[in-house]
């Protein structure tokens, strides 16, 4: 047990033992697997037609939004660079479905049917279409372990979309909610505010949405305020998850050799 | 020997899938050790085959399986995989209630063992002990002679 917590190399040894246990793991989600094909396969004609109307409807909103968005995007480049720092990136996804949970009633974690072969990477950033789920924790051959943001011991970086105020979100143990803690009585946060990763911690990719607030409670006897916050993603629901490969995880670097242009003029 | 693996085996896989079977939450609390209801029944069955080394082995499955720290369950199980030998001539003439009831303690120490190991490892131990081994009991009649008609048709 010191060796697996400790060394390096037991990676390979659970990942070798993990050709092992992706049957059973393939196998205890047959069921349900059965469940969505059976639902597929015997939805009726009109409910497709209905469906197909919606998503063409949802997906013109979308394009155009996403017309919107090239031209923002290099507007905001642009203006980036005139303040010298690093270039926003577009990141990578990939799509992948979730196959399990785990049957421990006391953590969430979920098992996710791409791994070390698809080149997933532990630490690597999960989202759904919502929002930010979680992070990889362990990778097998063809699954691995996600850690929700729900779990009791998870924290995330995140800064509040309104005015930037920066926070740390850390799980409740029930799905439907987290807590900020640290958070100064006086701190300008409201109900209803938008949570998005802040990217400090260099872990998560910034500017995700993390959660909504549900409420702020101000007590004279507790040192901070009491705020707890709404999930954005569906952590109890979610079928298809992406799988974030992020160019630049790291901070921008600070910007310093600058100074000596600026006391030129 | 080898055929007697070839049904030793495939009642793990067995009972590793319905460790890791999606359930509704309340009845994940009081989920049933599986892996360690099967190690007890074949030890209890047929000690010279089964034993602690095949109790560890089911072990780290397991820790893979559940994602803890790999040896947490392959200890746990060891000890008790030892107990069982220990027991098993006496187990053997219980009635089944009183099989269950030791079934709830082996259990009940598995999970003890766990408790332990993961509170040093770990600083917090999230093992519950009372339910699952209460799951465990109660679930043992049905799975003993379950497991115990596989191997008789096996057999012949």
């Amino acid at each position: 047990m010191s060796a697996d917590k400790y060394l390096e190399p037991m990676q390979n040894v659970r990942s070798l033992l993990g050709y092992l246990i992706t049957p059973v793991q393939w196998v205890s989600g047959l069921p349900g697997q059965l469940g969505v094909w059976a639902e597929k396969s015997a939805v009726s004609r009109a409910s497709l037609q209905e469906e197909n109307d919606r998503l063409r409807n949802e997906s013109l909103v979308l394009k155009q939004k996403v017309q919107q968005m090239v031209s923002l995007r290099a507007e905001n480049n642009r203006l980036r660079e005139l303040l010298n720092a690093a270039e926003l990136l577009d990141d990578k996804v990939q799509v992948a479905e979730l196959v399990g949970v785990d049957p421990d009633p006391y953590t969430h974690h979920i098992i996710i049917n791409k791994g070390e072969k698809h080149g997933v990477f532990v630490g690597q950033p999960i989202l759904d279409a919502q929002g930010l789920m979680g992070q990889v924790i362990e990778v097998l051959p063809y699954t691995s372990r996600v850690l929700l943001l729900a779990d009791s011991n998870h924290a995330i970086p995140v800064l509040v979309n309104r005015n930037g105020i920066r926070a740390i979100a850390v799980g409740s143990g029930r799905l439907d909610e987290l807590a900020l803690i640290y958070v100064p009585d006086t701190a300008d946060i409201k109900q209803g505010d938008l949570l998005v990763s802040s990217g400090l911690g260099s872990r998560y990719p910034r500017g995700y949405p993390v959660a909504t607030i549900t409420s702020v409670e101000h007590d004279p006897g507790e040192p901070f305020a009491i705020v707890s916050a709404r999930p954005s993603a569906q952590l109890d629901r979610s079928r298809y998850v992406l799988l974030v490969f992020s160019k630049d995880s790291k901070l921008p670097e600070p910007v310093i050799q600058t100074n000596e242009q600026e006391e030129q003029p | 020997m080898i055929r007697a693996y070839g049904v030793i085996l495939p009642t793990f896989f067995f009972a590793l899938v319905l460790a890791a079977f999606p359930m509704p939450k309340l009845i994940d609390y009081i989920r049933p050790e599986w892996v360690a209801m099967t190690v007890i029944f074949w030890i209890l069955v047929s000690p010279s085959k089964a034993g602690i080394f095949l109790a560890l082995c089911m072990g780290i499955l397991l820790d893979v399986l559940h994602g803890s720290l790999l040896g947490q369950n392959a200890m746990a199980l060891s000890i008790m995989a030892y107990l069982v030998l220990l027991l098993h001539s006496r187990m053997r003439l219980y009635n089944p209630l009183q099989q269950s009831f030791l079934v709830f303690i082996l259990i009940g120490l598995f999970l003890l063992v766990r408790f332990w190991t993961e509170s040093v490892m770990i600083g917090q131990g999230k093992t519950a002990l009372l339910w699952p081994s209460v799951g465990s009991a109660l679930m043992w009649p049905l799975w003993y002679n379950l497991l115990l008609a596989v191997r008789q048709y096996f057999r012949h």
